[in-house]
């Protein structure tokens, strides 16, 4: 018997995997840590010990009474690590005296069971207070390390009679059987049966649950087991997003949850995602989710310029600037009863990101590292040079064209056997990526500390030095008041993001260059100009640089003022600084256009947004004889300020001066903006549990938003969700024997929206840009319009939970029909009014349905070998319901009722003319080509039909190997939409080369032509359906496979664990796609990379 | 439930309910400080006369229908006449071969643009009717400044467009379906407004620093006889002409190169280019450097002028090309510059003469008509008009007119149109696209998506 050894690895694993090991070690180590604080008297054993040693180790001494008795002892190696050694001369001595001898001056205790021996440190526990009048029954509930829990509910089983612990974790019961047994149970621990056989006090130390079912999530304003949880809740913990290579923690949730939809739009670091949950519910307002981290709200988009012409990055990702490696877990909220206590700012889901807390126990420091590099996942198969001359050779003889100097300047001025792969050229670099993160926590049981480090560097792929550094700095202090009355925890985050990029994205002219393009740069670096001004390699010679400051804190202030009532205080301050400059040096301009230095020019943008939030709340909660009542009530101030000055200064003498604004000749203001908001609201939440099997759970809100004019600033929102365990009822347990755990939940309950600008309900002017004779003027902006109020999100939610096989197999099956009414449309407007749109609320309503799925399963769980898997998938609908007078407004050419909003309205393309070799489409007209919007007759929709995930964890003893596939069936928009006519100068996808050759040819691509009918069909059959390609694919999104070094090894270092890992994102994908990618479907923006990186971890 | 927990409790909730309570309040914020809300607008005379300059500002710096550049009447008119040479595609070629859809998003911008514009005058109309806190004088100069610029507006829009909504009111839910109305009407209106302009404007620009770049009482009587010519109201037309040329503080400039100078003898109304950097846009867009990307002169403009005609030499410039010559109108002289020294002009002299001239043939005063043609002529260096009855006066009028104000505000344009002569005039040179029902542009398809009930033009 070695289980000594075992225990010490166990602990070293225990945050991976579950084992057969740890499931032992853990019932093994609760039932005796029961058992010693039930304080029994011990039995006097017969066992005796004959021992001789001058300072032996403890562990030594172990080893010695374990030969001797055939006893087991139990203890973790880091308990006696500080236990002085042992100079003891024994003969026969009784067991139980030894171990006293042993135990005399450690901080040590043991107690022994059966045929083990468990050594635990000795605990400075208070001793109880008052003496026990018989019949009374006092006992302490503490966690594992001895702190007290409070809020435990304590049951006499067979009766009525329940209490709870108090602040310090005790509790009386008075007039007690002595030999009743009593059930202790608390939200996150395991629940146990304590028999009291005779005792009037007990020590009970409650264990956390390692059961999925008892997994604490995090709701608004609380935390809730997934067991008694009533509403829609995907959860994502660190350790799968520390898995993955990413500097957006938001990447990291893509295939992991179900409801969430996440498409990164390109591949350049801090580049934007579009996060859709449970699909678009408004037309024209904002869909984006309602982000929260520690109880602050984080912006939803970016704050970047809008005069700052963003062809690089379309606008930079406010979470570029939060560190992955910082946060603890994600809840993705998607039903009415998650969200409807958010009001106004939950129709579109909410996204709560929690961070690391310090942990109370040894100082602990945590060293992570890892490096690697990311390249382009996927290129586009195109022309080479023989290839593309075939192809303008046929165009000009199909359009009896003579080749000419000024009209085929690639046959004809340049080298016909020349081959540059621009693609491999540009876009085939492979970007350094290097990350490193320490940590360092600790504590005691009143005041627990965290502090961390972190830095991120990603280059580009393409040439040059381009790339984004990120430094982030994280702290957590959390403290309490000895009686544990009061409480305190501050957490803050500051990171500093300094991306630096191109001055646009070269991707589309990489994939556009004729494959024989001559040198594009000389030896010196100095741009060559043979073909007009394209030349991508100008974007690298302008920089666009972003440096973003982005502090959030969180103060939370908690007084329990009675056992069943607690005050609390949520303070956040947020600050988000963004600079921004984009340059245009005199060296990235065509010469031949007569460009002087007095064309410089750099754009410089400031934009800052800071948030500030209170949030006083009450918790109150009373137990019945059989039911639970908490009620919550609270209320929210928020304001946030968004300033934004944007500069444009022209006129550098020197290339190398454009980031100064002082060098500029002239400097021009572009534009301010200044927008202030204020939120206000009152929420509560009843929550009835009922024997823990008939849960109700009621919330409401009542906001106030200075979006809307008044009268119309307040709106009132709330829920109801229920949830009944049905494998808690006793007909069931005898009824349904494998299926260990079953539930039936749903909810139904309004939320809003309220993601419109700021002031728009008031008449207001804004200056104009230049002045008029040396005085400023003011012009019209917006109509007086204080009539428009939220829009409203009807959710209805019904879920099964269902767990078999001692819940080693959990799945949860979700319906959902979200209804999205009222909505908040750009009212079109005649001309005639002077303006083009009015904010109106617009009977319009859209219907997001669907089903989701999430599977998580223990397939093979021994010592050794562990193996898990976890699988979901959604199947969002989406439907334009009711729009009246959609005919007569702004979307008559874009939305169909009864179609979804992903929906486009297109030309339909009949097919390839086998006489003309031309595009031919449906038209009303005779001439044949389409005409908008009578000939928009090809319906497309581009929504994903389904999408999820399947990932598996693999560990054989110190080996842990994680995969995730990523799985979406879409349609999406192929590389037609990105291509110039083929015939034309400029390379093609090797697709063209089945065309139409002579009359009689059945093809689907159009004859080569460079000029003429045929690129006027091709430019129709852009926004034709033949555009629109299936986009499904199958990803390997995520590998991690690690190597931890066996804890025998380290035990002399001084070091926990050493662990080794690779990891791989977007390692590959299978897709018939045609196109670049089929994520961001776009040719000229860079696909998502691959990335590959190695790394070690070390805890101290 | 003890007393301590009830009154802890009632706190509580007292607490909650203060706060909430409490809560109207915060949520009432201020505006933007980088908008004004219309009432404090027009409680200060600066930021009320900031409105007026504004548009101004706007005009200006729009590209739109009164800057003077490539989307303005000056060239979207000139090339519907027969006055440009039109190079670009899309839209703006649209124009040239009269052809404009209905969803043409110049011709979509223009209509739009001219709405802003009155929309902007009607809130200033009521709402500095409205204010009490406004000084009386700036009361009336804003009154007057927003009157005649609903009546410029409407005047092109009348003249672009046919028969157009009268939109006196600021309220979208009248506005947005509000239908046309007849010509006269709308002429009527175009009279009562520059009337009442001409009550309230003062008669020098000193609210201006002496400088003619906002419309006064002077402007007023020009569009006022403008108006009465179009509307064949000939004796009154003559009166509101007379006015102006009989005002010693206007005259004829002697040398034609200075017309067109800031703050010129002739000028009764110019608009100050205020991009920094550039001079006016007609100077930017017409002032050719090689082959035309955009427009130059018809051939038939450039043959259409007398031997010896001083604005033939001066007012008309060309550019040689790979041996092809290229003609541009040269009335401006800077293409972009430093130093302001042009103004865009948009009322002078010269037009009253000639107004006057055409008001007095039709009344029979041929002598009168003469002197008046005369007086534009003998400036060009041409002599004395041989046109001496009314179909011979009409037509010298007509290329004087033509010679004088071409690529000006799309005289041309407005004047074939007036006098019915466009069928005549432009079906030979616009073949075979040119239609008797292209003398009005289409009303822009988004008017009518947002309006089923607004009729659009014969022939789109």
């Amino acid at each position: 018997m070695h289980l000594s050894k075992k225990v010490g690895t166990i602990r070293l694993r225990s945050n991976c995997t579950f084992s057969k090991g740890i499931w032992l070690a853990m019932r093994l180590t609760a039932f005796f840590l029961t058992v010693f604080f039930l304080q029994t008297s011990a039995n006097s054993f017969s066992q005796q010990i004959t021992f001789s040693g001058k300072n032996v180790p403890l562990e030594k001494v172990f080893s010695v009474i374990e030969k001797q008795t055939g006893y087991v002892v139990f203890y973790n190696y880091a308990t006696i690590q500080e236990s002085k050694p042992i100079t003891l001369r024994t003969k026969k001595m009784p067991l139980e005296e030894f171990l006293a001898l042993c135990f005399k001056d450690a901080m040590l205790k043991y107690v022994i069971e059966g045929k083990t021996i468990l050594v635990t440190k000795k605990e400075e526990t208070s001793p109880l207070k008052v003496k026990v009048p018989v019949g009374d029954v006092h006992g302490k509930v503490t966690d594992s390390a001895g702190n007290p829990i409070y809020g435990v509910t304590i049951a006499v089983r067979g009766t009525n009679i329940s209490t709870e612990s108090d602040n310090t974790g005790e509790f009386v019961l008075h007039g007690m059987n002595h030999n009743a047994t009593l059930l202790i149970s608390h939200i996150g621990y395991e629940s146990q049966l304590i028999k009291l056989e005779g005792r009037s006090e007990v020590i009970i130390r409650l264990l956390v649950s390692i059961s999925k079912l008892d997994e604490v999530q995090v709701i608004a304003y609380g935390t809730v087991t997934r067991q008694l949880n009533t509403g829609a809740i995907s959860v994502i913990k660190n350790d799968a997003i520390e898995q993955q290579p990413v500097s957006n923690p938001m990447l990291a949730l893509e295939g992991r949850a179900s409801g969430i939809y996440i498409q990164q739009a390109s591949g350049l670091p801090g580049t934007t995602l579009n996060i859709l949950i449970r699909g678009q519910n408004s037309i024209a307002s904002g869909n984006a989710p309602f982000y929260i981290i520690d109880g602050v709200p984080f912006t939803i988009s970016s704050i970047s310029s809008p005069f700052i012409n963003n062809i690089t990055i379309p606008s930079s990702s406010p979470f570029n600037s939060i560190n992955p490696a910082d946060i603890e877990s994600i809840e993705i909220l998607k039903d009415a009863d998650a969200t409807a206590i958010y009001g106004s700012q939950g129709a579109n889901g909410v996204i709560l990101i929690t961070t690391k807390k310090g942990k109370s126990g040894k100082l602990s420091i945590d060293i992570n590292a890892y490096s690697g590099f990311g390249e382009v996942t996927r290129t586009m198969k195109l022309l080479n040079t023989s290839q593309h001359n075939e192809m303008r050779r046929e165009a000009f003889a199909n359009d009896n064209v003579q080749p000419t100097a000024s009209n085929a300047r690639d046959l004809i001025l340049w080298d016909t056997t020349r081959y540059t792969n621009w693609q491999k050229e540009l876009l085939g670099g492979k970007s350094a990526v290097g990350n490193a993160q320490v940590t360092i926590s600790g504590g005691n049981a009143n005041t627990q500390f965290l502090i961390a480090g972190g830095y991120n560097s990603e280059a580009t792929v393409f040439p040059g030095n381009f790339g984004d550094q990120k430094a982030s700095v994280h702290v957590n202090l959390t403290s309490s008041s000895t009686d544990q009355k009061f409480k305190t925890s501050v957490t803050a985050f500051f990171t500093n993001d300094n991306n630096k990029l191109m001055g646009g994205d070269p991707t589309g002219t990489a994939i556009y260059l004729p494959p024989n393009t001559p040198s594009l740069i000389d030896s010196l670096g100095n741009l060559l100009w043979p073909f007009g001004s394209n030349n991508p390699y100008k974007y690298l010679k302008q920089k666009y640089l972003v440096n973003t400051d982005n502090l959030v804190s969180n103060g939370l202030l908690s007084y329990q003022m009675l056992p069943t009532l607690q005050f609390r205080i949520s303070l956040g301050y947020s600050q988000m600084e963004m600079n921004e400059i984009q340059t245009h040096p005199l060296s990235s301009f065509n010469p031949a256009f007569g460009y002087t230095a007095a064309d410089t020019y750099t754009n410089f943008a400031n934009s800052s947004l800071k948030t500030w939030i209170i949030e006083p709340q009450a918790n109150w909660h009373k137990n019945y004889r059989k039911a639970r009542l908490d009620i919550l009530i609270g209320a929210t101030f928020q304001e946030d300020i968004f300033q934004g000055q944007s500069l444009n200064a022209t006129g550098f003498n020197n290339d190398a001066l454009l980031e100064d604004m002082g060098a500029a000749s002239s400097v021009n203001v572009l534009g301010a903006s200044y927008t202030q908001y204020r939120y206000n609201a009152g929420f509560g939440r009843i929550n009835y549990n009922l024997e823990e099997k008939y849960i109700l759970n009621f919330t409401a809100r009542r906001d106030g938003s200075s979006r809307f004019g008044p009268g119309k600033q307040f709106a009132n929102f709330g829920a109801l969700g229920a949830a009944w365990i049905i494998s808690k009822e006793n007909w069931y347990k005898r009824s349904v024997a494998f299926l260990s755990f079953a539930k039936l939940k749903g909810s139904y309950g309004t939320s809003g929206n309220d993601q419109i600008g700021d002031y728009q309900y008031l008449s207001t002017y804004t200056p104009t840009s230049y002045p008029y004779q040396n005085n400023g003027g003011l012009y019209p902006t917006s109509l007086l319009n204080p009539d428009y109020a939220w829009e409203q999100n009807k959710k209805l939610e019904l879920a099964a939970e269902i767990g078999a096989w001692g819940n080693r197999i959990l799945l949860s099956v979700d319906f959902y029909r979200d209804r999205s009414g009222n909505q908040l449309v750009g009212y079109s407007l005649a001309p005639t009014t002077g303006f083009r749109s009015v904010q109106y609320n617009l009977p319009a309503i859209v219907q997001n349905t669907g089903w989701e799925m999430e599977l998580t399963s223990i397939n093979i769980k021994t010592t050794r070998f562990n193996w898990t898997s976890s699988f979901n998938i959604s199947v969002p609908r989406n439907k334009l319901i009711a729009y009246p007078d959609l005919e007569s407004s702004g979307y008559a050419n874009t939305y169909v009722i009864g179609q979804p909003l992903t929906i486009q309205k297109l030309y339909h393309v009949t097919g390839v003319d086998p006489s003309t070799g031309l595009y031919q489409f449906d038209t009303k007209d005779a001439n044949g080509l389409p005409s908008y919007p009578e000939d928009l007759k090809g319906l497309k929709n581009l929504g994903r039909q389904y999408y999820g995930g399947l990932s598996n964890t693999i560990s054989f003893q110190n080996l842990q190997l994680d995969f995730l596939f990523q799985f979406v069936k879409q349609t999406g928009i192929n590389y037609i939409q990105g291509f110039n006519t083929p015939g034309t100068i400029g390379n093609q996808p090797v697709l063209v080369l089945d065309r139409w050759q002579k009359p009689g040819d059945v093809t689907e691509i159009q004859k080569f032509s460079q000029s003429g009918a045929a690129q006027n069909t091709y430019f129709y059959s852009q926004s034709g359906d033949s555009r629109i390609t299936d986009a499904s694919f199958i990803r390997l999104k995520n590998l991690s496979l690690s190597y931890s070094i066996p804890s025998g090894l380290l035990k002399k270092s001084g070091i926990q664990m050493i662990r080794i890992y690779c990891l791989a994102q977007n390692l590959c994908t299978i897709t018939k796609f045609k196109g670049m990618d089929p994520e961001n479907q776009n040719v000229t923006s860079l696909p998502p990379l691959r990335v590959l990186t190695t790394g070690i971890q070390m805890t101290f | 439930m003890t007393t301590n927990i009830k009154n802890n409790f009632t706190i509580f909730f007292l607490l909650i309910f203060v706060l909430i309570c409490g809560c109207k309040k915060f949520v009432e914020i201020s505006p933007s400080r980088t908008q004004i809300v219309e009432s404090s607008v027009y409680n200060n005379d600066a930021t009320a006369t900031a409105v007026m300059t504004g548009m101004y500002s706007e005009m200006m710096s729009s590209y739109g229908f009164a800057s003077g550049g490539e989307f303005s009447v000056t060239f979207l008119a000139g090339m519907s006449a027969d006055e440009l040479t039109n190079y670009a595609s899309g839209d703006l070629l649209q124009f040239s071969d009269n052809t404009i859809e209905p969803g043409n998003g110049i011709n979509t911008s223009l209509w739009s643009e001219c709405y802003s514009y009155i929309y902007t005058s009607n809130a200033v109309i009521g709402n500095v009717a409205a204010s009490s806190s406004l000084s009386s004088p700036v009361k009336k100069q804003l009154t007057g400044e927003a009157k005649f610029m609903r009546a410029f507006c409407n005047f092109y829009l009348v003249n672009l467009f046919g028969p157009i909504p009268n939109v006196t009111s600021t309220d979208y839910r009248v506005n947005d379906t509000i239908s046309r109305a007849s010509t006269m009407y709308i002429y009527n209106q175009i009279i009562a407004d520059l009337s009442d302009a001409q009550n309230l404007l003062d008669s020098d620009y000193s609210f201006s620093n002496g400088e003619k770049v906002r419309p006064d009482k002077w402007a007023a009587t020009a569009l006022l006889a403008r108006v009465y010519l179009y509307t064949d109201d000939w004796q009154r037309a003559e009166e509101q002409s007379s006015i102006l040329i009989n005002n010693t503080s206007f005259s004829l400039s002697t040398d034609i190169n200075t017309i067109f100078l800031a703050n010129s003898s002739e000028a009764i109304w110019q608009l100050i280019p205020n991009q920094p950097g550039y001079d006016t846009e007609e100077g930017l867009f017409f002032i050719l450097n090689g082959i035309p990307s955009l427009v130059s002169l018809t051939p038939d403009l450039v043959s259409s002028f007398e031997q010896n005609d001083l604005r033939r030499m001066n007012w008309i410039d060309s550019i040689t090309v790979s041996g092809q010559t290229y003609y541009y109108p040269y009335k401006y002289k800077i293409a972009s510059g430093t130093s302001l020294t042009e103004y865009s002009m948009v009322l002078r002299l010269a037009e009253q003469y000639l107004i006057r001239a055409e008001a007095r043939t039709y009344q029979n005063n041929f002598s009168g008509a003469q002197s008046d043609l005369n007086a534009i002529r003998n400036r060009a260096g041409l002599p004395n008009t041989t046109a001496n009855d009314q179909p011979s006066l009409l037509l010298a009028v007509e290329q004087e007119r033509q010679a004088e104000l071409f690529t000006e505000w799309g005289h041309r344009w407005l004047d074939l149109k007036r006098t019915g002569r466009a069928d005549a005039v432009l079906g030979p040179l616009k073949s075979p696209n040119w239609k008797s029902t292209d003398t009005l542009y289409p009303i822009p398809n988004i008017q009518l998506q947002n309006d089923p009930h607004f009729s659009q033009n014969a022939g789109y």
